[in-house]
């Protein structure tokens, strides 16, 4: 309160010497007010004393989310074959597929003509 | 039954007891934050609002803070935050209390200042300033009280009430003004 006017320093100086005290408080108020607490539920104070298991929880969720996130985006957007890979199909379909174009109509009882697959392509 | 409180918590700062109630649920710390704070909070509900159950405000004033603690932001002092909840207390307090324009009324017309006991003139001057807080709005009534009264800087009322300090000043300026007013209308020369 520095550089106050005279007037307000003696209005202030009356309203301090003259402020009302409160009456003291009932010896009891204080702990009426640790038994008040006591009541409270405990679930709050169960909730605010482990924050580390809303983080942990929070960390879930967000691995939940990006493992789902990521699998939508891969079965949207399926990757493409790398040239090793078209190669190695190319030769696959080469060295086991016939050409269709020229050849009779296979019977099917004629199992001599057909071509046995390597398991290992699979 | 007062419970105990071991020398090493009432060596410790606000910051570190609000701490541990928060992280402990530890009573003991809220305990003492307590008996710390309750004079202050006690003679400021008084003083903003009057009333005449004022142990049971005190008390709503530390169970709201209580309750309040995981969300207090410690970026300010803990007594700061604690005069809001009084402030608060004692703002929904004086919502639901009359006026007491009557017994304004009587004070003013029983004041003698001549050849009066030193004691009765005393009384009467504290009703006189008990009246004239009355009489001020909510919001010049906190300004002055807080800040003339109990001694609490402006920046930090401005803090408590949660406005600008300039705002403060001018409430300041405007409340003086209405105290100086009802003090020379009641016969007063200050």
């Amino acid at each position: 309160m520095n550089n106050l006017p005279d007037e307000d320093a003696k209005l202030i100086d009356f309203l301090c010497h003259n402020r009302s005290i409160a009456p003291p408080e009932l010896p009891e108020l204080e702990d009426r007010l640790m038994l008040q607490i006591d009541l409270l539920p405990t679930e709050k104070a169960e909730k605010v004393s482990n924050p580390w298991r809303r983080y942990l929880m929070g960390g879930i969720g967000l691995i939940i989310a990006a493992s789902v996130s990521t699998t939508i985006f891969q079965m949207m957007n399926p990757p493409e074959p790398s040239i090793a890979e078209l190669n190695q199909l190319n030769l696959f379909l080469e060295a086991y597929l016939p050409d269709l174009s020229n050849q009779p109509e296979l019977d099917t009882g004629d199992r001599e003509n057909l071509v046995e697959l390597d398991p290992d392509l699979f | 039954m007062v419970g105990e409180v071991n020398d090493a918590t009432e060596l410790m700062t606000d910051d570190l007891l609000v701490k541990r109630c928060v992280a402990e649920n530890d009573r003991h710390s809220f305990r003492l934050l307590y008996r710390r704070h309750q004079s202050r909070v006690r003679q400021i509900i008084y003083q903003l609002c009057d009333p005449i159950s004022l142990d049971d405000l005190v008390q709503e004033a530390f169970l709201r803070a209580w309750k309040g603690l995981p969300k207090f932001r410690q970026s300010s002092q803990f007594s700061t935050w604690l005069y809001r909840i009084a402030w608060n207390v004692a703002s929904d307090r004086r919502q639901t209390l009359a006026q007491e324009r009557s017994r304004l009324k009587n004070i003013s017309e029983s004041i003698s200042t001549q050849h009066e006991d030193p004691d009765i003139i005393q009384l009467h001057y504290q009703d006189l300033v008990r009246a004239g807080l009355s009489l001020l709005s909510e919001e010049h009534r906190s300004v002055l009280v807080l800040h003339d009264l109990e001694e609490i800087p402006q920046k930090e009322v401005a803090e408590i009430l949660k406005i600008p300090v300039g705002t403060v000043k001018s409430r300041l300026f405007h409340a003086r003004i209405g105290m100086r007013k009802f003090l020379e209308q009641a016969g007063m020369q200050i």
